[in-house]
C-alpha cells in the first residue's frame, strides 16, 4: 500500500523526516510520536503534498507527487481545524466530495451518508461556527470517509475531544478497521491508539525508531521505567509497604504528603496499592502518572538508536 | 478537463457562498457605488461651472471619468479577491483539505479566479449601469445603450486578464502578493503603458484595452485629438487582434499559475 525508500525530507536546514524506510501493506497502523516528531511530514509525503529531498515514496504503487488522481483512494482527516464558519456541515462535506470528481447531487448524497455515519445528521444544516469541537471533528471525519476511500489517514483525531467523544471515535475507528480497509492513525498519545489495536510505527526526531505489533511494543514498554506520584496522609508508611511488596526502583518524597515512585512493574504496583491501603487504612488523595509513558519510551528508543542504551533497557 | 472545470465551478460557488459576509458584501457595495457617487459629485460641481462647456466635451469627460473610476474599483476588487488565492487557504489552514483531493490545487486556483472575475464583473456592471444612467440623465444620448454594452465588454475582458495576472501573482508569491499586484499595475499599466513608444507600451494590458475602448466607443479623450495620439502611440490593430492578445495573456497567466500551484510545495509552520 505504502512504500518509502530511504526517504528524507529537509525544510532548508530543518529535518522533517530522516532516512525512513517503510513498507506497509493494507491494515491498521498507529503512527506514534511526540509533537514535532515528523508525523505530519510523513503523512504529507505519503499524500504527495511534499516531495522527498532524498529517496522515494509510492502510494498504491505510484508516486503520489506526480499522480494526484490516486488521492481519490485516500481520505485525510488532518489535525488542523476546519475554518469555514459560515458554511453548514453538509455544504462543506458536499463541496469536499465534489472535489473528488463527483457531481453535486451524488456528492450531496454521499455527504449525507457520511454525516449519518459519523452521527452528525441532526446538525448538518447548521453553520459550522455553531459546532462544538467534537462536532467539527466528526465533520472532518465525514469529509474524509464520504467518498469511500481505500485508505483513511487521521492526524491527531482525538485532539480536543471529551471522554464521550474519544470513546465514540475509538468505536468508529474500530468499525472502520474491521472493514479491512487501510487506516493510519497518527497520535502522540499511546493508549488512544492502542484501543484500535494497530501495528505501531514509532517516530521521533524524524526517524522511524521502531515498528511492530502491540505485543512487540509492549515488550519494549515493559522495560520502560514508570513514574507515579501518590498523595497520602501517611507517606512514609505507604513507601515502606510498597517497597516491601513491589519492585520499586526509587522513592522520593516530593512534599509532606507526596511521594514519587519509579518502577518497571507498573501493573504490579496498581494491583498492590488498593490492597495495602485497605489493609492499613491509609487514605490516598491523589494518584497521578508523572510521565507520559510514550515520551519515556521515545527517549529510550532514541538512546537505543544512538547506542547509548543496550537492548533490554539497561544503560 | 471536464472534471477540472466541474471542480473549479464547485469551488467558485462555495467560495462566493461562504465569502459573502457582511464585511465583504459591504466592501463590494462600496466599490460598486464609488464610481457613480464620485461621478455624481463631479457632475454636481460641473453644473455650477458649466458655462461654455460643450455637450460633447462634457460627454467625453464623463465617459473618461467613468472608465477611470470603474477601472480603479475593478482592479481593487480583483486584487482583493485573487491575490490571496493560496495564502488565505494556507493561513486559514484549509489548504490541506483541498490539496489532498485529486485536482484540488487546480480547483482552488481556477475556482477562486472564476469567483473573483464574477464578483468583480458584477461590481463593474452595477457601476457601469449607474454611471450610464447618471450621464444619460444629464445629457440624454441615444448611444447610451451602446455605451453600456461596450463598457461591459471592455470590463469583462479587463476582469479576465487582470484576474489571470493577479491569480498568477497569488500563486507565485504567498507573501505580499497584493503588493506585487499593485506594483504590477503601477509599473506595467501606469508607467510602461504611458511610454510614448510604438513597441514598449504594447506590452501593457492598458494599451490593448484602451485601443478596444477607442474603437468601440469612439474618441473620448478630452483635450486631445486622435491624430496627435496616433502620432505618439502609433496605430492600433483591429479589435479582434487586441481581444485575442488579451485572451492569450489570460490563458498564458492562468496556465503558468496552474502549473506553479500544482508543482510547488506549500509548506506551513504546521508541517515543520
Amino acid at each position: 500500500m505504502i512504500e518509502l525508500k530511504n526517504t528524507t525530507k529537509l525544510y532548508n536546514d530543518v529535518i522533517g523526516v530522516n532516512d525512513v524506510c517503510l513498507n506497509l501493506q493494507a491494515g491498521t497502523y498507529g503512527l506514534l510520536g511526540p509533537n514535532g516528531s515528523g508525523k505530519t511530514t510523513l503523512i504529507n509525503l505519503i499524500l504527495g503534498q511534499l516531495k522527498p529531498t532524498i529517496g522515494s515514496v509510492t502510494l498504491f504503487g505510484v508516486n503520489p507527487w506526480k499522480k494526484s488522481k490516486l488521492l481519490r483512494r485516500v481520505g485525510l482527516c488532518p489535525s488542523v481545524e476546519v475554518n469555514y464558519p459560515r458554511a453548514t456541515g453538509l455544504e462543506w462535506v458536499t463541496y469536499m466530495v465534489q472535489l473528488h470528481g463527483f457531481r453535486f447531487t451524488e456528492a450531496e448524497k454521499k455527504a449525507k451518508e457520511a454525516l449519518e455515519f459519523v452521527g452528525l445528521t441532526y446538525a448538518m444544516n447548521r453553520p459550522m461556527r455553531n459546532y462544538s469541537l467534537g462536532m467539527r471533528q466528526r465533520a472532518k471525519i465525514g469529509q474524509a470517509v464520504a467518498h469511500d476511500p481505500d485508505l483513511l489517514i487521521l492526524d491527531e483525531p482525538f485532539n480536543g475531544l471529551d471522554p464521550i467523544g474519544r470513546h465514540e471515535m475509538s468505536d468508529f475507528l474500530k468499525t472502520w478497521a474491521s472493514q479491512g480497509k487501510g487506516l493510519i492513525l497518527a497520535s502522540h498519545i499511546l493508549h488512544e491508539v492502542e484501543a484500535i489495536n494497530p501495528s505501531f510505527l514509532l517516530i521521533s526526531g524524524g526517524r522511524l525508531l521502531a515498528s511492530g505489533s502491540p505485543a512487540e511494543v509492549r515488550n519494549i514498554l515493559a522495560d520502560t521505567p514508570y513514574e507515579l506520584t501518590i498523595r497520602t496522609s501517611a507517606p512514609k508508611q505507604l513507601a515502606t509497604l510498597l517497597i516491601e511488596h513491589c519492585e520499586i526502583e526509587s522513592v522520593r518524597f516530593t512534599s509532606k504528603t507526596g511521594i514519587l515512585f519509579s518502577t518497571r512493574s507498573a501493573a504490579q504496583l496498581f494491583k498492590v496499592i488498593p490492597k495495602l491501603i485497605h489493609q492499613h487504612q491509609i487514605s490516598i488523595t491523589e494518584i497521578r502518572s508523572t510521565d507520559d509513558s510514550l515520551n519515556t519510551l521515545f527517549s529510550m528508543l532514541m538512546k537505543l538508536h544512538r547506542g547509548e542504551l543496550m537492548q533490554g533497557g539497561r544503560s | 478537463m471536464r472534471n477540472i472545470l466541474q471542480n473549479a465551478f464547485a469551488t467558485c460557488l462555495f467560495e462566493i457562498r461562504s465569502s459573502f459576509t457582511v464585511q465583504r458584501t459591504s466592501v463590494s457595495l462600496v466599490l460598486a457605488l464609488f464610481p457613480p457617487v464620485m461621478l455624481g459629485l463631479l457632475i454636481l460641481g460641473a453644473r455650477f461651472s458649466r458655462n461654455g462647456i460643450s455637450n460633447s466635451i462634457f460627454q467625453d469627460f464623463t465617459s473618461l471619468l467613468t472608465i477611470t473610476l470603474i477601472a480603479l474599483v475593478s482592479l481593487l476588487s480583483l486584487i482583493l479577491w485573487t491575490t490571496p488565492n493560496v495564502s488565505a487557504e494556507l493561513e486559514g489552514k484549509s489548504w490541506v483539505f483541498i490539496a489532498s483531493r485529486p485536482g484540488g490545487r487546480l480547483s482552488i486556483f481556477l475556482g477562486k479566479y472564476f469567483a473573483a472575475c464574477s464578483v468583480s464583473f458584477g461590481i463593474c456592471i452595477i457601476a457601469i449601469s449607474l454611471c450610464t444612467l447618471l450621464i444619460d440623465s444629464q445629457i440624454p444620448n441615444e448611444d447610451a445603450g451602446r455605451f453600456w454594452i461596450s463598457l461591459c465588454g471592455i470590463f469583462f475582458l479587463a476582469c479576465l486578464v487582470y484576474g489571470g495576472i493577479f491569480s498568477l501573482l497569488g500563486a507565485l508569491f504567498i507573501k505580499r502578493a497584493m503588493t506585487f499586484a499593485v506594483g504590477f499595475v503601477i509599473g506595467s499599466d501606469i508607467i510602461m503603458g504611458s511610454v510614448p513608444g510604438v513597441l514598449m507600451n504594447k506590452f501593457s494590458i492598458r494599451y490593448h484595452l484602451q485601443e478596444i475602448s477607442l474603437q468601440w466607443l469612439g474618441w473620448f479623450l478630452p483635450g486631445s485629438s486622435e491624430e496627435g495620439y496616433r502620432l505618439v502611440f502609433g496605430e492600433g490593430y483591429s479589435v479582434t487582434v487586441h481581444i485575442l492578445i488579451i485572451l492569450g495573456v489570460t490563458l498564458a497567466t492562468l496556465s503558468l499559475g496552474a502549473w506553479s500551484i500544482v508543482n510547488r510545495e506549500y509548506i506551513t509552520a504546521h508541517d515543520v
